[in-house]
């Protein structure tokens, strides 16, 4: 168990000294520990501990396919204006059937006759059997 | 460096210090970018000395696997504010340090069974008879036991566990020079307290 100690380095093990300790008190119990168990529970804590990495790992997954949804859907949406700004002005409302049957009522007879009309089929569609009347 | 949990085939050998290794910078830097798989390197290099460090100060099994769990999970958290130009093992053991004392704080009331010391002893050959042997283990526990708790910390992790001094002192905190001042003295009052069975041991 020689002793020359220099403070700048570490000294030479004291294979003496580790020895005495061994046989008397020093043993860490590494055979107790399941290492391959305590790894894997480490790693399943920190899978759930990190749940930002998931999260992006997920959304990387699935960026191909939003791009693609984005790109049809931008083009379809365009398509849609394109054809809506090349119709002639009120033809787009004036096709409906409900706005066609309304327009022919309001044209056809004085105002508070269609109005009447209308109001009177509402009224008869609610309270009435259909073809009863 | 202390390599943790490469050598699982030989469960009762102190962890073997290995060189750096180059893939290890590599691994933190995806971690630091939120690829966790590649922790797992990181865990099984370092387990082994983590839990080494919590026995030491904990003397219990089960704390200190909590420990190194906890410890783990805590670099993980704070991964993104390590210098990935230093070694990982002090910044890990560091944490497993301030982790177990406070353990061993908040569980101060709490009787803590030995860990299994005995066991390894009475498996390795000694010299002279049971009794002698048992006269030993006492005297050794007791030297320790009489050793300030940096001083014992210290004179273990260097000369049964392979850390070398620039290590003990990142883990503790402390100038490696002190931790070389405290190796001194422990070895010096290991020396007196020890005298007759080293005479008979050398």
């Amino acid at each position: 168990m020689s002793d020359e100690m220099r403070w700048d380095e570490d000294p030479p093990r004291d294979e003496a000294l580790a020895r005495l300790l061994r046989a008397g008190d020093a043993a860490v119990p590494y055979r107790t520990v399941n290492w391959a168990r305590l790894s894997t529970e480490v790693m399943r804590r920190a899978r759930a501990a990190v749940p930002g990495g998931d999260w992006w790992e997920c959304i990387a997954g699935w960026g191909r396919i939003a791009v693609a949804a984005s790109v049809a859907a931008i083009l379809l949406s365009g398509l849609m204006l394109w054809r809506i700004s090349s119709m002639p002005a009120g033809e787009a409302v004036g096709t409906a059937p409900e706005s066609v049957a309304i327009a022919r009522v309001a044209t056809a007879y004085p105002v508070e006759t269609a109005f009447a009309s209308l109001v009177r089929t509402e009224h008869h569609d609610e309270f009435t059997t259909w073809g009863v009347r | 460096m202390v390599s943790a949990g490469e050598g699982e085939d030989t469960p009762d050998t102190a962890p073997v210090p290995v060189p750096p290794d180059p893939d290890e910078a590599a691994a933190i830097v995806r971690v630091q970018q939120g690829e966790t798989e590649s922790f797992e390197l990181l865990v099984r290099r370092y387990m082994r000395g983590a839990y080494t460090v919590a026995s030491r100060l904990l003397g219990h099994h089960q704390d200190a696997e909590d420990v190194v769990q906890e410890a783990l999970l805590a670099a993980l958290t704070n991964i993104r504010t390590f210098d990935t130009s230093r070694p990982f093992g002090p910044w890990l053991y560091r944490i497993v340090v301030t982790r177990s004392l406070n353990l061993r704080k908040s569980r101060a009331r709490r009787q803590t069974e030995s860990i299994e010391r005995g066991d390894l002893a009475s498996r390795e050959p000694g010299p002279g008879t049971s009794a002698e042997r048992s006269a030993l283990r006492d005297a050794i526990r007791e030297a320790l036991a009489r050793l300030p708790e940096r001083q014992r910390l210290v004179v273990q992790l260097f000369e049964l566990d392979g850390f070398s001094g620039a290590e003990i002192a990142a883990m503790l905190d402390i100038p490696a020079g002190t931790v070389r001042w405290h190796l001194h003295e422990a070895r010096r009052a290991l020396r007196g307290l020890l005298a007759q069975f080293q005479e008979s041991d050398e």
